[in-house]
């Protein structure tokens, strides 16, 4: 562990970075504290509609058109927002990054049908795959997760395979083969820590598509109709778009400042993992 | 030795990098000439400076890098180490010329050789398209490119490495220069091309009569091709000799070990029984920007004293141009006497 | 003995524009304590030559015998078993090493992989083998990257001793190394093998360290041996044009000796589609119509000394 401290020094010392990781955390906790920050049902109808945000204290950014709490669906909304980022992600990357790397390791026939079948995957455009899916499948947090997952694995498929390719012609892959180390052990020892860096930052920004997607699924009304997400309210929000913007305009922000948040972590891990800024 | 006065004089150059422990010194007060028609080697181990040398003398250090900080480079009555960036462009690749070892990182891919040529012929030498073409077809034929007219047309990645250098060498030439700057112009080819790369150059330095600076790190290229040696180590020259005198008696302890470490393809070994151990030079170069305080190789070698740890050695200089920077120099004539009694030539 | 006995060897390698016969019918033996140099121009084979010795590549056809056991057309599993015997050091000391891993590590894992010894004893070994390849056991503690060219040299010479290999195939082992660093690597492979009695398959462009450091030299022309014998021998009355141009091209260090002027002219022809008979025909200087027609193999040309020309 004598990296792990140099490397948090260096992704602290990135500005951006670290405010990015300090409004994530923000985020996480909201989420994960929603039922004591805030009404324990985001459906409950609490107060009158339309309650203009920093109108009434007790409901600091208003009331919806049902007369629902938005603090209050911005933090739960917060939960499923990000459950639904880390495990699709986490699914994309565990189907990415072992098909990749298989792909990349074994190449000729393997590599073909490997590639082929994550080119199936790309030829339709991903969201209107995601849309289909989740129509078919009815919607919910599950189908919407396995969606979100089912179009981001390729994209993590292809970067793998890139680097594993380059990495398995290096000479220290040549003498692991005649050390006499399994395939296995090849490719878990040897090529994919060295492949981290950029997997890992990739990994990261698509925990940020992850949640735009779903946000966007749901906007459309294909989110789970049991679960309030920020992509639900926003939808919600759509028809009173002109009279209280702030019904879209909140969600819309938190979105936005998630989002955010993830990409320039993200960068900052690729700063401090580039080794050719370690020296400076 | 040619006599005249030199083309390219250098008088305590000093280069430095910049980097974020500070300016690290790779070039440390170098003297050098190179006469009319003379070709003079730049030889040392990676990290000794050669390169930066031979970039210094172009100005070629990327501003942001490094810059050259101290003494006079002159060339043709101009000082290039003061010279404003406009004249400077004149003179490279127009009056010195340079080829690197890369000739395929150093061509554009995207434009045929005969192009690329063609265009250098017309800016520096203010010739019409036809008149450019036709020259440059005479240069290809000059460097020995066989069947030149179809080679005009083709592109760099469709000719082999040796083929490439021979186009380099021939982008040099299109403007007739008067030194040309060779930058281990042979390490990447194979030993039956650089046989031909050699004696090209050879060939083309009496044809347009030209000075040549050879920076390389073979001391074999250097045996078969220089008239005068400078060797670097660490930044400094330690030792400059005409060529034959450097190999049979080398003053300075590096030149003598250097020589030494290298394997003689045409030792007597006496009929396959296993070879003699080479002889070694201890530990390695120190890294770029160490302060040294003595005589830079003090480190490393075998008759150090400690004097050799506390002050720079001072120049001895001898007839023809010779001089050795040593505190225990080898005798000038003695030389070859005491490289014998080490057992090392 | 023979440590290695190759026969009939072919490899090609498929790319866009056809198959590249890197390898054409070689017939090669490493014999027990020998140094084996290969020499040859870029895209001679050689490298790929090396790696079908050590089982590194499948060849396409013909037979590889470690020790009489035959590797061709073996299983990646059952090969793991015979590696151990077959080690490599490879040219560039910079990617021979994992970056991620500790030298320590680095030298542990071949005898983990086998599971040789208990862990202390393993950390002895890796000890003692940074030690012998003049290293300080502290070493093992650091990365790569914390280490010279030379060192890191060191470092891959070490870990291929680790699993006491009968052979090292070193593949351009010391071309990226300075003079003064090629010479201390030079001089640690050759005490390596009189105390481990090792054999080396010694790959380089650089004849003049080939012939310091290899008993028998073999030179290959596109893809097949053209010329082999002991290295004085090869030096003193090469037979085949073609080495005699190689060693008439090797610069010496004298000045002023009478230079010879260059002898081949043209490039290497292309391995994809090479000429017909003998390769190297259309460069050599006293090739005949008939050099075009039949291949000329390997004949022998005396004690220790074989030679692929029909005008040798």
């Amino acid at each position: 562990m004598a990296e792990a401290d140099p490397f948090l020094k260096r992704f602290g010392r990135n500005r951006p970075a670290a405010i990015g990781a300090v409004l994530l955390l923000a985020v996480t906790a909201g989420g994960l504290l929603a039922p004591m920050l805030s009404a324990p049902d985001p459906w409950a109808m609490v107060a009158r509609p339309f309650l203009w945000p920093g109108s009434d204290p007790r409901f600091p950014l208003g009331t919806d058109m049902l007369g629902r709490d938005l603090l209050a669906g911005i933090l739960h909304g917060a939960r499923v927002s990000l459950l639904v980022g880390l495990i699709a992600t986490a699914a994309a990357a565990f189907v990415g990054i072992s098909i990749g790397a298989l792909a990349g390791y074994y190449g000729g026939r393997i590599d073909n049908l490997l590639m082929r079948l994550t080119e199936l995957f790309q030829i339709v455009p991903p969201f209107i795959l995601a849309v289909v899916l989740v129509v078919i499948l009815e919607p919910s947090v599950g189908t919407i997760i396995l969606a979100i997952a089912a179009i981001s694995w390729p994209q993590l498929a292809r970067l793998t395979r890139a680097e594993v390719l380059s990495i398995r012609e290096r000479e220290y892959v040549e003498a692991a083969v005649s050390v006499g180390m399994s395939d296995r052990r090849i490719i878990f020892r040897e090529i994919l820590p060295n492949a981290a860096p950029p997997l890992l930052v990739s990994t990261s920004l698509a925990v940020a598509t992850s949640i735009l997607l779903e946000s966007s699924l749901s906007f459309l009304g294909l989110g789970d109709p049991n679960v309030m997400s920020w992509g639900t309210m926003v939808g919600a929000g759509r028809e009173v778009l002109r009279s209280a913007w702030y019904v879209c305009a909140v969600p819309g922000v938190a979105i936005l400042v998630t989002v955010l948040a993830i990409n320039l972590v993200g960068e900052g891990l690729n700063d401090a993992l580039d080794p050719k800024r370690r020296r400076r | 030795m040619t006599g005249g006065d030199p083309i390219l004089d250098i008088r305590g150059l000093a280069t430095e990098f910049h980097t974020s422990r500070g300016p690290v010194r790779a070039v440390d007060g170098i003297d050098l000439s190179v006469g009319p028609g003379e070709t003079v080697a730049l030889v040392g181990e990676s990290g000794c400076g050669k390169t930066t040398t031979a970039f210094s003398v172009l100005r070629l250090i990327p501003r942001h890098r490094g810059r050259v900080v101290a003494g006079e480079i002159r060339f043709d009555r101009l000082d290039l180490a003061t010279l404003d960036e406009r004249s400077l462009r004149r003179i490279r690749g127009n009056r010195i010329a340079m080829i690197f070892q890369d000739p395929a990182s150093a061509l554009n891919p995207l434009m045929t050789v005969g192009a690329q040529i063609a265009e250098a012929v017309r800016l520096h030498r203010g010739l019409g398209r036809a008149a450019a073409r036709a020259e440059t077809e005479a240069l290809l034929r000059a460097v020995r490119i066989p069947e030149p007219r179809r080679r005009l047309d083709e592109f760099p990645h469709q000719l082999s490495g040796g083929m490439r250098q021979r186009v380099m060498i021939a982008l040099a030439l299109s403007c007739r220069p008067r030194l040309l700057i060779a930058d281990e112009p042979t390490t990447a080819l194979d030993v039956t091309v650089q046989a031909q790369i050699l004696a090209l150059i050879e060939e083309l330095k009496q044809e347009f009569g030209m000075s040549v600076l050879l920076i390389t790190h073979d001391l074999a290229v250097v045996a078969e091709v220089a008239d005068r040696v400078a060797v670097m180590y660490a930044g400094r020259k330690v030792e400059e000799a005409p060529v034959s005198r450097l190999f049979a008696a080398p003053r300075h302890p590096y030149t003598r070990a250097l020589l030494a470490s290298i394997p003689d393809p045409d030792a007597d070994t006496g009929g396959g029984a296993a070879a003699q151990p080479l002889p070694e030079i201890p530990g390695r170069v120190q890294p770029a920007g160490s302060r040294i305080e003595g005589c830079a190789f003090a480190e490393r070698c075998a008759i150090a004293a400690d004097i050799c740890r506390q002050a720079a050695p001072p120049e001895a200089l001898s007839g023809d141009g010779a001089a050795v920077f040593c505190h225990h120099a080898a005798p000038e004539d003695a030389g070859q006497i005491a490289a014998a009694v080490e057992g090392r030539l | 003995m023979n440590l290695v006995e190759a026969t009939g060897l072919v490899k090609h390698f498929h790319t866009g524009h056809g198959a590249v016969q890197a390898i054409d019918g070689v017939d090669i033996a490493v014999r027990e304590g020998e140094t084996l140099g290969i020499v040859g121009e870029s895209g001679c084979g050689k490298s790929t030559l090396g790696r079908l010795l050590t089982g590194l590549l499948p060849p396409d056809r013909g037979s590889v015998r470690l020790l009489g056991e035959e590797c061709a057309g073996q299983s990646r599993r059952a090969l793991r078993r015979i590696r151990p015997l077959v080690q490599v050091v490879f040219q560039n000391p910079y990617s021979s090493l994992n970056p991620r891993r500790t030298v320590g590590r680095t030298l542990l894992e071949p005898l983990a992989v086998h599971r040789i010894g208990t862990p202390r004893d393993r950390a002895a070994r890796v000890a003692a083998m940074l030690e012998r390849v003049g290293l300080s056991p502290a070493a093992a503690a650091r990365y790569p990257h914390e280490f010279s060219g030379g060192q890191r040299q060191r470092i891959a010479i070490a870990r291929a001793m680790m699993l006491e290999p009968r052979l090292i195939l070193c593949d351009e082992a010391v071309s990226a190394l300075d003079v003064s660093v090629q010479a201390q690597i030079l001089n640690l492979l050759a005490e390596m093998k009189r105390e481990f009695g090792l054999s080396y398959v010694f790959i380089s462009h650089d004849l003049s360290v080939v012939r310091h450091i290899a008993d028998r030299i073999a030179v290959m022309y596109l893809g097949r041996i053209v010329e082999v014998a002991d290295r004085q021998r090869i030096w003193s009355e090469p037979r085949h044009p073609y080495t005699r141009a190689l060693i008439a091209s090797v610069p010496r260090p004298r000045p002023g000796r009478p230079k010879p002027a260059p002898v081949l002219h043209d490039d290497l022809p292309s391995p994809i589609d090479p000429p017909s008979g003998c390769r190297f025909r259309t460069r050599c200087p006293v090739a005949t119509p008939s050099c075009a027609g039949q291949a000329p193999v390997l004949e022998k040309m005396g004690a220790d000394h074989a030679c692929a020309c029909f005008h040798a």
